[in-house]
């Protein structure tokens, strides 16, 4: 199986889409929000963006982190220095957002306290910079918890769980083998939406195969998989 | 100095008929066909050429936006320094690099001591991969992704 393919989801592709909108318009309400839970792809989807997308840079939260150290580490990623105080780190952002118009994308938000979410909404109503809050459930609610957060986010997306899609794009992808739509939407139900389950089933097909010398992907095989997973679950 | 590739597409664009790979060999005089079939291979992949059914070529033209791969290493340097701690498949997935040029990449990087090896694990193959982490994040950032960034060439 290959580690090295990208497999560009669907909820990749409305996050890239979403950037797109965000970068493209100016009015004053760029905040988003992406919502999933664990294991849906948000981080390796950001970290795909701003890979392919110079316009876009992302921050992971980190428990330790102040408000100030939020900005500082903004302030090095746009610009490449820590300014000590956090009007010096204020200033490089606004310097670096007049050169150019970037996304600031912060994962782990639904770590953070409001202080610091208060910290994203002011460089976003002061510079106009959009910014794309990234986290599990818990994020939801810490936005609703200020009136004047949740009208600002204009755009939410939630990662829905991965479809029979997905895992068709992934099977043909990864492995170079073609899963029939039924035992597609069998996988993706199996793996409850969590592409890590998706991945630990595709190893485990690959190994059955390999042992029984079968060459592609059967029903049987599929329900084996499924099968098979379940009992450890429950074991 | 040319090299086979450029040989390669420049012989081709002016045959006006479909060609196989041990003509372009025979016509350039290269040593075996090996080097000329895998160079057809990445056109072929490129959509510079096609493979037709017969097991013929057939040059379709070249666009210089194909040379996308200068772009490459600013990706690799970007998905390291946001990865912190990787694989080369990890660098070759986020950045769309093929795991060769990654490796290549990897070895120039531990050659400048800008990465440093921190353990190995299995793939899900259950072959032994290294692990890489960036020894320095600032100065890693500073060197390659900023510079890259201002339009400068990072590293050496």
């Amino acid at each position: 199986m290959r580690e090295d393919v990208f497999i560009p989801t669907q909820n990749y592709q409305k996050l890239q889409s979403l950037c797109e909108d965000l970068l493209s318009t100016s009015l004053g309400l760029e905040m988003a929000t992406v919502v999933g839970s664990t294991g849906r792809g948000k981080t390796t989807a950001a970290e795909r963006l701003i890979v392919v997308d110079p316009r876009a840079v992302l921050i992971r939260f980190q428990d330790w982190m102040t408000p100030r150290v939020l900005m500082r580490e903004i302030a090095f990623i746009l610009g490449g220095t820590r300014p000590r105080s956090g009007a010096g780190a204020y200033e490089l952002i606004q310097s670096e957002m007049a050169l150019q118009r970037r996304i600031i994308m912060v994962d782990e938000v639904d770590r953070m306290t409001l202080r610091h979410v208060n910290t994203l909404r002011d460089l976003h109503d002061a510079l106009k910079v959009p910014v794309v809050m990234i986290g599990e459930e818990m994020l939801s609610r810490l936005i609703e918890q200020e009136r004047r957060i949740k009208s600002r986010v204009a755009h939410q997306l939630r990662f829905e769980p991965l479809c029979a899609i997905d895992v068709v794009v992934f099977y043909r992808n990864a492995m170079g083998q073609a899963v029939t739509p039924k035992q597609a939407a069998q996988l993706a139900k199996h793996s409850a939406g969590d592409f890590r389950i998706v991945v630990n089933d595709a190893v485990q097909m690959e190994k059955k195969m390999k042992a029984s010398g079968i060459e592609a992907i059967t029903d049987e095989l599929t329900a084996e998989v499924c099968r098979e997973d379940d009992g450890k679950q429950g074991a | 100095m040319k090299t086979t590739a450029s040989r390669v597409r420049e012989h081709i664009s002016g045959l006006l008929s479909e060609f196989t790979p041990a003509e372009v060999t025979r016509d350039l005089e290269l040593p075996h066909g090996g080097v000329v079939r895998d160079v057809l291979k990445d056109m072929a992949l490129r959509g510079e050429v096609k493979r037709m059914e017969s097991g013929r070529y057939r040059y379709l033209g070249f666009q210089p936006a194909w040379g996308a791969r200068r772009s490459i290493k600013p990706r690799m340097y970007r998905a390291m320094h946001v990865k912190r701690a990787f694989t080369a498949a990890d660098i070759a997935m986020l950045a769309d690099a093929g795991m060769n040029f990654t490796s290549k990449v990897i070895r120039q990087l531990l050659d400048e001591d800008d990465i440093e090896r921190v353990g190995k694990k299995r793939n899900r193959n259950n072959q032994p991969i290294w692990i890489y982490r960036v020894r320095h994040l600032d100065r890693f950032y500073q060197k390659y992704v900023a510079a890259q960034r201002s339009g400068k060439e990072g590293g050496s």
